[in-house]
């Protein structure tokens, strides 16, 4: 028996295999945008009147769009600038939200919030505002009609506290961008800068406006280029059922493999399910994405995992059949197999390489599953089934030529 | 199993055949592309990635109905949109021209009103901008072509400037059969479908490289020992097996796709499952005997001079089966002789 000198890779293996699984019991898996529901923006800042789209306001733009998103309380969101430093493209992601049809309008409204005199003088802008959150009406007749209520900075308390003097029995109008939201009478002066704004508001819209006012108006036009959106209850049979197109896969491979290698497919069976606890650890890991496409990736690498398994075993059985003892043609066999294994390993991954290259969005998952597995496969290959075998042909059920599927 | 073992196929002398059912084919789906072009002026259908424009995947209350939809959508300027309603009663709505977020909501109020109240967790909506469709038609064929770009290189460095050739020329044959297929299927075409034909390209270079590693190891053993096209025809027998094994365990993961991947992944496996059998067929029967027909026209060239009139026997001799094995003796007789002359040459060829 010389299992002793294999004692170090034995080791080196449980050690890989307990991380992976380590990985996969603790880490909670990032599910794409097709899973769990969600929208995915593709927005282009573009010039305005009164300003340019330098990098700076895309930036202060992206800033602000980041706001509204974060106002929403979705943990996951993400708003980042596409592409180089002078870039106008800012990528907004938000996964998992209830009705994700709101969120067009909540990212490209300009929510510009202005007071306006009835000679259309603005007294004071949304950059006037300390702050603002929604609130439940006590006045009569309007008990629990959902409100706006404002404190304004020192600054544009000042400029109120003047205007509203000096329009007593007048109207001020309230804008939000185009749309009046209300058109009040002026009673008294208001010098603490506070107020309400009423405009018989659900509460869902009241929150909606809130976050826009908090998050500030936009310094730059935004031009919507793509959109993505997916309920989230779409997503949820779908998770089910990749599960299931794993699962069987899997098993046909692996009954495959044992019913034409025979003791050698069970090993590399074996090898197989290694393979795929790494490939999910190390997805997991990484922080990847599990989309459809990338799902499909992964289904897609177990076909492809025990490919380099069929051309080693296909050399050993030659090595055998040319009369060599088992352990020779082993180790022939392997050492003959190793290049054509990496030549085709090389090419499929140049491939996969391109598609993360071109991918957009979902599509980038599917290489990035297609590379990883690609990658992973190549270790299980040339480490995992070899040592299984090295293992295995030291011990003396290896005289049976007929287990190796010959 | 053990028939499969000493296989004994006579491949590369029915080469002619092999050509003849791939020409077929590819022209069956140029006809298809034809066809499309006519109809709607592109030889596949694009889907919304490279049009640009709006699908809408909704679910109402009641189930919709194709024609009041049309009804509705033709008063808001869209009565060119593709309309579906899907088994289960969803809307499947696509437009050319990529629908505001106003237009959408206004359209979402319309359709509530005649089929009930629109389920909005259940909900698929997707606008692609024109500037969107162009990158992404742009950065598809970029994407393609430095893809077989990259595979010719390697393959060049590896092997020989000669196999790189035959690969790419065996890779653009799967990408015609897949693409073909789509044009006969009218399958829409979207970005998902680069990706495919990525993963094509890549898995069929792994079936060549399998076959063409063969004939070079057979060539430094053999050389001299057999013809170049005995060579090549027994290093594909040799391979035949795992060629099919290593499909085999693929095509078994894209059926369990296909059997439970959802509309989008079954669509996407159909086209992985096409090129991937097209991509075996062509490794073994296109690729490897093609080697044989660059060999034979090379040491035409060569020929011509000396030998005008023997030398385009050699071409027929491998087409012609049924004396194929004893012609072929023949051609190595002068094979050799030629290989004599040819020797420094190819050395420098080949490292």
């Amino acid at each position: 028996m010389k299992l002793k000198s294999y004692i170090g890779k034995i080791l080196f293996l449980i050690v890989v295999i307990a991380i992976a699984v380590w990985a996969i019991k603790t880490q909670e898996p990032i599910l794409g945008l097709d899973l769990k529901g969600g929208v995915h923006i593709v927005l282009e800042c573009e010039d305005t009147e009164a300003a340019k789209a330098t990098p700076e306001l895309v930036e202060s733009t992206r800033a602000v769009i980041e706001n509204r998103v974060n106002a929403l309380g979705l943990s996951e969101a993400v708003v980042q600038r596409a592409g180089g430093i002078n870039s106008k493209r800012i990528i907004v992601d938000i996964p998992g939200m209830k009705d994700p049809t709101k969120a067009e309008e909540l990212i490209g409204k300009t929510a510009l919030l202005q007071f306006k005199t009835e000679d259309g003088n603005v007294i004071i802008t949304g950059a006037d505002l300390k702050d603002v959150k929604v609130a439940l009406s006590r006045e009569t007749g309007h008990e629990g009609e959902a409100v706006i209520q404002f404190t304004l900075t020192s600054e544009g308390a000042k400029k109120f506290a003047e205007a509203t003097e000096e329009n007593v029995g007048k109207h001020i109008a309230i804008y939000l961008d185009e749309d009046l939201l209300m058109n009040p009478v002026v009673n008294e002066p208001i010098t603490d800068g506070k107020g309400i704004i009423e405009g018989g508001f659900t509460p869902e819209k009241a929150s909606e406006y809130v976050a826009l006012l908090k998050g500030g108006s936009l310094p730059l036009k935004v031009e919507i280029l793509s959109s993505e959106i997916i309920g989230p209850s779409l997503g949820e049979d779908m998770i089910k059922l990749s599960e299931k197109a794993a699962i069987l896969a899997f098993i046909l491979i692996a009954l495959y493999m044992m019913a034409y290698y025979r003791f050698m497919g069970f090993l590399a069976t074996v090898a197989l399910t290694i393979f795929l606890l790494l490939d999910f650890g190390v997805l997991l890991l990484l922080k990847a994405t599990f989309s459809l496409p990338a799902i499909a990736g992964i289904v897609l690498t177990l076909g492809m995992a025990v490919d380099a398994n069929v051309i080693i075993f296909e050399r050993i059985k030659e090595e055998i059949r040319s009369g060599k003892t088992l352990k020779t043609s082993v180790s022939l066999g392997f050492r003959k197999a190793f290049r054509t294994v990496f030549d085709s390993n090389v090419t499929t991954l140049s491939g996969a390489i391109a598609i993360i290259w071109f991918g957009t969005g979902l599509i980038k998952g599917f290489g990035i599953t297609l590379s990883l597995g690609i990658l992973i496969s190549f270790f299980s290959a040339i480490f995992v089934t070899r040592l299984l075998i090295d293992i295995f042909s030291s011990t003396s059920l290896a005289k049976y030529k007929s287990i190796f599927g010959y | 199993m053990k028939k499969f073992d000493v296989l004994n196929w006579q491949i590369v002398p029915k080469m002619k055949l092999w050509f003849t059912i791939s020409i077929i084919v590819i022209l069956i789906g140029v006809a298809g592309m034809i066809i499309n072009y006519v109809r709607v002026g592109s030889p596949v259908i694009l889907g919304l990635d490279f049009t640009g424009g709006t699908i809408l995947d909704l679910k109402f209350e009641k189930p919709a109905d194709v024609g009041a939809s049309r009804d509705i959508l033709k008063s808001f300027g869209l009565g060119d949109a593709v309309i579906q309603v899907a088994q289960d009663g969803r809307l499947i709505v696509r437009t050319n021209k990529p629908l505001k977020t106003n237009e959408r909501e206004k359209i979402f109020d319309s359709l509530e009103a005649k089929f009930g109240k629109l389920d909005r967790e259940s909900i698929r909506v997707e606008t692609i901008g024109p500037t969107i469709s162009d990158e992404l038609k742009k950065n598809g064929a970029i994407a393609l072509g430095v893809g077989l770009l990259f595979i010719f290189i390697y393959i060049t460095i590896r092997f020989q400037f000669r196999f790189a050739v035959v690969t790419v020329l065996a890779l653009i044959h799967d990408v015609l059969v897949t693409f073909g297929f789509l044009a006969l299927i009218g399958q829409e075409l979207n970005s998902p479908f680069i990706g495919a034909l990525l993963a094509i390209i890549a898995y069929s270079v792994e079936d060549s490289v399998v076959v063409l590693d063969r004939v070079r190891e057979n060539l430094k053993i053999l050389k001299g020992k057999m013809s170049y096209a005995e060579i090549v025809n027994k290093s594909i027998c040799q391979s035949v097996t795992r060629s099919f094994n290593t499909s085999f365990t693929t095509f078994l993961a894209i059926l369990a796709l296909i059997l439970f991947g959802g509309a989008t992944i079954r669509d996407f496996s159909f086209t992985l499952l096409f090129g991937i059998l097209s991509g075996t067929y062509s490794s073994i029967f296109i690729a490897a005997p093609l080697l044989v027909v660059w060999d034979k026209l090379s040491k035409h060239e060569i020929e011509e001079k000396p030998r005008k009139a023997i030398a385009p026997q050699p071409a027929t001799v491998a087409v012609g089966s049924g004396s194929g094995e004893v012609v072929q003796k023949e051609e190595s007789k002068s094979t050799r002789r030629k290989k004599k002359n040819k020797k420094k040459k190819k050395k420098g060829k080949r490292r």
